[in-house]
């Protein structure tokens, strides 16, 4: 294949370097002359994005009151001394 | 200069999934414009086939340099206006001429690309499946020539250029 | 105590990373506490006082994992890393090399198009936690604090001491992982009611 591209396979592996801005331009390029072609591409990158975006949305493991207590009952043990 | 670009529904950018705002309205980089990294980019008529999406629009780009073949990329763009003659039927007719193009290739594989490319262009969806339908048939020239890819597309942004009324360079 | 409610949570989700055991885990940010205000005049400004305060808490925690180990079954460990990992997908999601179209999706995605809601329901967002937990170690590490805590890149490179390249194929390998689980979850039922 004299034309330089990206496959579906290869472009499977290098979404996270995509995402992350991590590719020379000449790359990022292909990447997306394919993209522009490929629905199945598309929906990957998509479904990669979402599952950063609901990932990110994992609610704060907040110190249980009991935890921060004894904490702080540590901490101020500490300053005592 | 004025340039044109293609974006999803809403005014979307595909890459970025920046929306840009309404015509008349400057839309500036948050960085120099670096190719395919920052800065707005849009698209010379030479390439258009290879970048097709649901809307297209005439841009206005405050300088611009050509960072790659047919791509522009300035500090600050804004749209100007719809190019209404591309719509989803307009997508059908592409890929119809573009595999009919591809009929041409009798032979081998290059007539089995074809072959695809026609059985796609049936399917008869617009946007992304046109552009499949062109790029199968650019495959199929490239295993007529090598050079036969690039020489496709520029048929085919050509076809497209001239179905839009949009002036080539 | 605004710097523990601030940092607290963090420095605690990073400690169960490696300690699975909530209370040891909690003993761990308790020392790592206690160490900050022995040396609290250490802190040189370097990096942010997060990753400073993270970093402490690998730490701990990492001696502390190791301490733990002796009494962690066998077959938790032999989880641990997979350092021999394959593609991302199954060869049979794409057409082969002696194949038309060799490297082309075979068995597309298919979108999820799901309403936000059911996106963001307590299921969903479960599932995910516990795709994130099956990681192998390092894995799940990253993925914890480049995508729930949202730290840079740069931060998670410092706080676990991974090189910009490590820590871009272990958070691949995690998120590729985590986005299947979800395809499972999504599109896999088929015995699930749609309205």
């Amino acid at each position: 294949m004299s034309v330089p591209e990206l496959t579906c396979e290869e472009l499977v592996e290098v979404v996270t370097d995509y995402l992350e801005g991590g590719m020379p331009a000449e790359r990022r390029l292909l990447f997306e002359e394919h993209l522009a072609f490929c629905e199945g591409c598309q929906t990957y990158l998509e479904q990669m994005r979402e599952t950063i975006r609901l990932t990110g949305t994992l609610m704060e493991d907040d110190l249980e009151p009991s935890a921060r207590d004894a904490l702080l009952g540590v901490l101020r043990d500490w300053k005592r001394r | 200069m004025e340039a044109l670009k293609f974006l999803r529904p809403g005014r979307v950018a595909p890459f970025t999934r920046v929306t840009w705002p309404p015509p008349g309205q400057w839309l500036a980089a948050a960085a120099p414009p670096e190719l395919c990294r920052s800065g707005v980019h849009a698209l010379l008529p030479d390439v258009l086939a290879t970048w097709i999406a649901q809307e297209l629009w005439r841009v206005e780009l405050d300088g611009g340099q050509e960072l790659a073949p047919g791509i522009v990329v300035a500090a600050r763009g804004r749209l100007l206006g719809r190019v209404q003659a591309w719509s989803d039927e307009t997508a059908r007719e592409f890929a119809r001429a573009c595999a009919a193009h591809a009929r041409r290739h009798t032979r081998g594989l290059a007539a089995e690309y074809a072959a695809d490319a026609a059985a796609a262009a049936e399917k008869g969806v617009a946007g992304d499946s046109a552009t499949r339908v062109g790029y199968m048939a650019a495959r199929a020239a490239e295993a007529m020539t090598p050079g036969g890819f690039a020489a496709e597309r520029r048929w085919q942004s050509r076809w497209l250029a001239d179905r839009l009324g949009v002036p080539t360079r | 105590m605004t710097l523990v409610d601030r940092h607290g949570p963090s420095m605690l989700r990073l400690a169960r990373v490696y300690v699975r055991d909530r209370a040891v885990a909690e003993e761990v940010v308790q020392e790592a506490w206690l160490g900050v205000l022995r040396g609290i005049d250490r802190f040189e400004g370097r990096s942010s006082l997060r990753t400073w305060l993270l970093r402490i808490v690998a730490n701990l925690a990492r001696t502390r994992a190791v301490r733990e180990a002796h009494s962690v079954p066998f077959s938790a460990l032999a989880g641990a890393e997979d350092e021999e990992e394959g593609p991302s997908l199954p060869p049979d999601r794409f057409r082969g090399p002696d194949e038309r179209w060799a490297g082309h999706w075979a068995v597309p995605p298919e979108p999820w198009n799901r309403p936000e809601d059911e996106l963001l329901s307590g299921e969903t967002l479960a599932l995910i936690a516990a795709a994130i937990d099956a990681l192998p170690e390092r894995q799940r590490r990253v993925i914890t604090l480049r995508d729930v805590e949202g730290c840079s890149a740069a931060e998670v490179c410092n706080v676990l001491e991974l090189s910009e390249t490590n820590q871009r194929v272990l958070l691949h390998r995690a998120r590729t992982k985590v986005r299947q689980a979800l395809d499972d979850y999504l599109t896999g039922s088929q015995d699930r009611d749609r309205p």
